[in-house]
């Protein structure tokens, strides 16, 4: 009788926890934490300044699925790191640019005023350490990947058994004075299969995966951008031909 | 009494370790000549748009432990580090699609010097997934005051069937193909406790898999 009674508070004890856990409103953050590897590529002859506007702080990006299930997923670190790593073996000189305090806010400027009083400072070389510049001349270009979008996908709505994360970024480039050049959209997809029992694991590689893809877009699309291809490239080209005459 | 329930036990555990009835065929076709030299290694790699699917990773990460281990194992590279060794060459939108893709592939700067300085040979492309293809049967479970116990017979038919393509990088070319089709039939019986008879048809697909895969390879010339 007693057991019987020990069992029936159990198996509530546990309805309620399990109802608890599945219903809605629930928020799960997720920081994505990951090493990305350097593109194996023939770096383009160009000297580029790298700024990360908005994504310095945390950047968070909410998902809000139909099960109403929030997902938090924090990419600015990971971000950083790979276009840190991503450029770095794209170009043969990278110069890592801090942001004014006031990171630009006006994503639809056609020209930005680049604050270049402003302490040029800290900046990264392709071995992460750390190179200090005082100005921004002689640079080719300067570009800013924002991340514009991020959209997950569980099973329960794509009604197959993976997992998806889509991943919109826009890669602002700015002629050294401030001209923008191009706001070049690229995207990134990851899909992974269930493969533990929470969903965090998954949503992780996937978004990793989208992250590398969005990379691999970069690194492929790059060189046949209509405006990079008129605006940008042909500096890649002057400096090879000097170097060839050079040497 | 005692005895008796050892006996009991005895039987369950041996009925429990018997396994379902499967049949196998695995085949090879041979396009160019192989042969691998020692110090060569070989690299896995799941052959999907989907990454990270969990019965797939498994099944590959099978292949290539059975590919390495015994009598002739081969050396593999692995497939990770190669994906990023080579990035952003293979990833599922830039992987090369089939053979005529590879030679344009090596010509690009940097990646025959990766292949080359880790003495990679092959690339074994797996492809290929489990399914259940029939079932049937019937078993009734009841549980009373006295106790419960279950009554009938379920079966059902599991068809492992995968492929390997094997590219050779030295020559940028394919030299066959190897593949395995598992058909296992598991069941369970139950006369008040039921006996599960497992197939294990992917293991046996990625046994019959990997122990083609390591005479392909191996075996000189065609």
């Amino acid at each position: 009788m007693l057991a019987n009674r020990f069992l029936r508070t159990l198996f509530l004890t546990l309805a309620t926890v399990a109802m608890l856990v599945t219903s809605g409103g629930c928020s799960k953050s997720l920081t994505i934490e990951s090493e990305f590897p350097p593109p194996l590529i023939e770096p383009i002859n160009l000297k580029v300044g790298v700024r990360y506007p908005e994504i310095r702080a945390d950047y968070v990006e909410t998902d809000e699925s139909p099960s109403r299930a929030e997902w938090d997923i924090v990419l600015a670190n990971a971000n950083m790191r790979m276009f840190d790593t991503l450029f770095a073996g794209m170009f043969t000189e990278v110069r890592l640019i801090d942001h004014p305090e006031e990171p630009s806010a006006n994503t639809s400027t056609d020209k930005l005023e680049p604050d270049f009083s402003v302490p040029f400072a800290e900046l990264h070389d392709a071995d992460g350490n750390a190179v200090f510049i005082s100005d921004t001349s002689g640079l080719n270009a300067i570009i800013e990947p924002v991340l514009e979008d991020l959209e997950v996908s569980m099973p329960a709505q794509s009604g197959t058994e993976l997992y998806g994360v889509w991943l919109k970024y826009t890669l602002r480039v700015y002629s050294p004075e401030g001209e923008l050049i191009t706001a070049w959209p690229v995207t990134g997809i990851g899909q992974v299969g269930k493969n533990s029992l929470t969903a965090a694991g998954p949503v992780r590689a996937a978004a990793i995966m989208a992250m590398r893809d969005a990379a691999a877009n970069i690194v492929i699309g790059f060189s046949n951008e209509p405006m990079l291809k008129r605006r940008v490239l042909p500096a890649a080209k002057r400096q090879d031909n000097a170097g060839n005459s050079d040497e | 009494m005692n005895n008796s329930r050892s006996s009991s036990l005895l039987l369950i555990i041996s009925l429990s370790m018997l396994s379902g009835c499967i049949t196998a065929r695995v085949e090879e076709t041979k396009d160019a000549a192989t042969g691998i030299r020692e110090g060569d290694s070989v690299v896995i790699l799941a052959r999907s748009h989907i990454s990270g699917n969990e019965t797939e990773i498994k099944f590959v990460d099978c292949v290539a432990d059975k590919v390495s281990s015994g009598r002739g194992g081969l050396t593999i590279y692995p497939a990770d580090k190669f994906v990023d060794d080579l990035f952003p060459w293979f990833e599922p939108r830039t992987t090369p699609r089939s053979i005529a893709d590879l030679p344009r592939l090596m010509s690009r700067p940097g990646v025959k010097q990766v292949v080359e300085n880790n003495r990679i040979r092959y690339i074994i492309w797996v492809r290929g997934d489990t399914d259940q293809t029939n079932s049937g049967g019937t078993m009734s479970c009841a549980v009373g005051p006295g106790g419960g116990g279950c009554f009938g017979l379920a079966w059902w038919e599991d068809t492992a069937a995968y492929n390997a393509a094997i590219w050779d990088l030295t020559g940028s070319v394919q030299s066959g193909m190897v593949s395995a089709n598992v058909k296992g039939t598991s069941a369970v019986p139950a006369v008040v406790i039921p006996v599960p008879l497992v197939a294990r048809t992917r293991v046996a697909a990625c046994k019959g898999l990997a122990k083609q895969l390591k005479s392909f390879i191996a075996t000189e010339g065609f």
